[in-house]
């Protein structure tokens, strides 16, 4: 009976996913007037024009390499992500905090115990770890130059203290985590707190910017790299703990 | 009204702390929402609404902005208010994750109010359904996981739903600020906005508890405790009524006049807010535990005032906002009551209740009165929502006119179960019954507090009717009061 009404639902998701697909058909082949789904869009209508040219507050400001403008990283992504928007790359961060808390609530109570793995894993660790944590450090100091920046840096970060536990090794407490993670959090809304007291508006990039291009650029935009990324590995890390006895930590007091 | 933004750093910054804050977290918890209630009286007050507030020095549509009219900060009076009580009537929830998590959705449900751009908005919704799910599993047993994982799995699927509308309107229009969308709508193939709004209806449907996306509703309120439940009731419920007045009512607008620009998809959200209360109302006529009997006609209310915010007339926009102020306050006092009597009674089903009122008086009234207000009997707050409601309907299509027959029918069914439970709680008598707790004194007083109000608009709406005729103006005239205050260069 049960697998009647299985099948039942199926047919009806098939069909109305069918329904959906034609709607969406039909909608990209519209003829009707006005901007239809796949037509290409002129550039100039967009707000990423804007960004792309970095001539938001000042018609005269361009991106040229080694020039000044009024965001000076040269990563367009990272200029649009830390700066232009980066009230909801801050929100982003606070969503994997959340999630990571709710994901300690819904989880069950039994745990493994962190094993000691082969000795070939064991005696590698360092080296492996080394190299992990330089890439992940690279990530978020270069994040305003190169691709990269806080949340892939923070998942490499994390990856090793991954490795750390497989080798049966857990090199950080959860303690330490959490205040990583909270000093981080706060940092980053102090310095955003910091922009209201000095220019009048929260999420301003008040340092001065430098060359597009210098390793020493984008004002606060490596900060905030540098803090993102200690509270995504620590986040994640966070994660991988909660799975093993040792690594829990729930205080009731 | 840059400081406008303390209301989302203060509570974010409070989640860190409150991860060390130890046996401090309630009280800094309390402090922190007394704040936030405090400062929005204060902007709402001030005489400077309404007001577009930049974030990071780049001007809208290229940076992210708040937008605060009456409107909004009225929404976030309500909200807050509902977060101060959910805090006082906290039973023994201690550990870090409760406050930390409960800090994260008052600034998020603050956010989802107060924001002006669609993606950010999407993040704060986000947010919201993330927090709510670790706050109803917090209790960790089997029922409250269940619907924990519930909500999270029809939540996400929504909000992928929400976040492919907000690509495709990416895409066409090359913009996320709603004001500058709700400008650029008649740009738009009118299949695509077709495709677009319903992508995003599809996406804040879930919240809105309608009718064919609500499974999640019952079981959250029974796996959730009492002050969790008024936080999903007061705090999403609420944020999630605001949501409906902007994304449909601002941003899919003809010339901002409040009317939806596709009138087939305009009736179907009418028909299915109409499922919503038949099918709710009919599900709590049977119902025995008293929790989801208060889920179900939670429901109900939200149906009843999108079906107002959907009709459109003058009319019918101020019977909704009196509905949700109406809803708001006697759902709260409701939920209040049956935490307190279910720890009483130590059962869940109502029927197991016999006598509670007698032996509290005070608690039982405010219980009637609350019930009464939401059946909308005159002099209680509900009944000029339903009032307005009705007289709106009556004005618009003939098509309305099944509307007023259900609204007038399920009115009466709500009567029914009502009533059954009234009469339990006052006139059944169980003399040798032992309770196994006393009732709280605080949450008797904020429910009787909660009582006069509803009798006090019930009797004088005029108290609250400027508030909300500034409102109702807002939305029928958007083009003036929402977009130029974004865009006052254009």
């Amino acid at each position: 009976m049960k697998n009647d009404k299985t099948l039942l639902m199926n047919i009806l998701a098939i069909v109305f996913l069918a329904l959906l697909a034609y709607f969406i058909y039909a909608v990209a082949t519209s003829s009707d007037v006005g901007i239809n789904l796949m037509d290409d869009n002129v550039v100039e209508n967009r707000v990423a024009d804007r960004y792309l040219n970095k001539n938001v507050l000042d018609e005269n400001s361009q991106y040229e390499w080694g020039g000044k403008a009024e965001d000076s990283a040269a990563n367009i992504v990272t200029a649009v992500l830390a700066d232009y928007r980066l009230f909801d790359t801050s929100l982003e961060v606070i969503v994997l905090f959340v999630t990571v808390m709710g994901f300690g609530l819904v989880l069950p109570d039994e745990r493994r115990k962190i094993k000691e793995s082969t000795q070939l894993l064991f005696n590698w660790l360092p080296i492996l770890m080394t190299f992990m944590l330089l890439v992940g450090g690279y990530m978020f100091i270069n994040g305003h130059l190169s691709p990269g920046g806080g949340f892939p840096a923070g998942a490499i970060i994390s990856t090793a203290i991954l490795v750390g536990i497989l080798a049966g090794k857990q090199t950080v407490s959860h303690h330490t985590l959490k205040i990583v993670e909270a000093v981080a959090g706060i940092s980053i809304f102090s310095l955003a707190t910091l922009g209201f007291i000095l220019k009048g508006s929260f999420f301003i990039n008040f340092l001065e910017g430098g060359n597009i291009g210098d390793v020493f650029s984008a004002g606060l935009i490596p900060i905030l790299y540098t803090l993102v990324a200690f509270k995504v590995s620590a986040e994640l890390s966070g994660v991988y703990l909660e799975f093993y006895k040792g690594g829990e930590e729930h205080d009731h007091a | 009204m840059n400081s406008s933004l303390f209301l989302i750093i203060i509570p974010l910054m409070g989640a860190f702390i409150a991860l060390f804050a130890k046996k401090a977290n309630r009280l800094m918890a309390i402090v922190i929402t007394l704040f936030m209630e405090i400062f929005s009286i204060i902007i709402y007050l001030s005489g400077k609404l309404p007001v577009s507030v930049e974030i990071g020095g780049w001007q809208p549509p290229y940076g992210i902005n708040f937008v605060l009219t009456p409107l909004s900060v009225g929404f976030i009076i309500l909200i807050n208010l509902a977060a101060i009580i959910s805090l006082f009537i906290i039973r023994g929830e201690k550990s870090y994750q409760f406050y930390s998590t409960y800090l994260v959705l008052l600034a998020a449900s603050n956010g989802i109010v107060l924001t002006g751009d669609i993606f950010n908005f999407y993040i704060f919704s986000e947010l919201t359904a993330f927090g709510i799910t670790a706050l109803i599993a917090y209790p960790k047993d089997r029922k409250s996981t269940g619907a924990a994982i519930k909500y999270l799995i029809l939540a996400s699927t929504a909000a992928a739903f929400l976040l492919i509308g907000i690509g495709i309107v990416y895409k066409t229009l090359g913009t996320l600020n709603i004001a500058d969308i709700a400008s650029k709508i008649s740009l738009l193939d009118p299949l695509t906005l077709e495709l677009i709004i319903i992508l995003m209806l599809t996406g804040i449907f879930v919240e809105l508890e309608l009718f064919p996306f609500n499974m999640w509703v019952p079981k959250a309120y029974l796996g959730g405790t009492a002050s969790v439940n008024v936080m999903l009731h007061g705090m999403l419920g609420t944020a999630g009524a605001y949501t409906i007045t902007r994304i449909l009512l601002t941003m899919f607008t003809v010339d901002g006049s409040g009317l939806l620009v596709n009138v087939n998809i305009a009736n179907s959200v009418i028909v299915i807010a109409l499922l919503t209360i038949l099918v709710s109302e009919i599900a709590a006529f049977n119902e025995k535990k008293i929790k989801k009997v208060l889920a179900f006609s939670s429901m109900g209310q939200m149906g009843l005032i999108i079906f107002g915010f959907m009709i459109g007339n003058e009319q019918a926009i101020v019977g909704a906002f009196y509905l949700v102020v109406a809803n708001f306050v006697a759902k709260t006092i409701l939920f209040v009551l049956t935490g307190e009597f279910i720890a009483m009674s130590g059962s869940g089903n109502w029927e197991d209740m016999k006598g509670i009122g007698r032996k509290h008086p005070v608690a039982g009234l405010a219980f009637v009165i609350g019930s009464l207000s939401l059946m909308g009997v005159p002099f209680f707050a509900g009944f000029w929502g339903k009032l307005g409601l009705i007289q709106g309907a009556i004005n618009g299509s003939a098509f309305m006119v099944v509307g007023i027959v259900i609204v007038l029918i399920t009115a009466i069914i709500e009567g029914i179960y009502f009533l059954k439970i009234a009469h339990t709680l006052f006139l059944e008598k169980d003399s040798d019954r032992e309770y196994l707790s006393k009732a709280r004194v605080h949450s008797i007083v904020i429910a009787a507090i909660l009582a006069l109000a509803i009798i006090a608009i019930g009797v004088k709406p005029g108290l609250i009717e400027s508030n909300i005729n500034s409102a109702t103006d807002e939305i029928l005239n958007s083009t003036s009061n929402y977009i130029d205050i974004v865009f006052p260069r254009r």
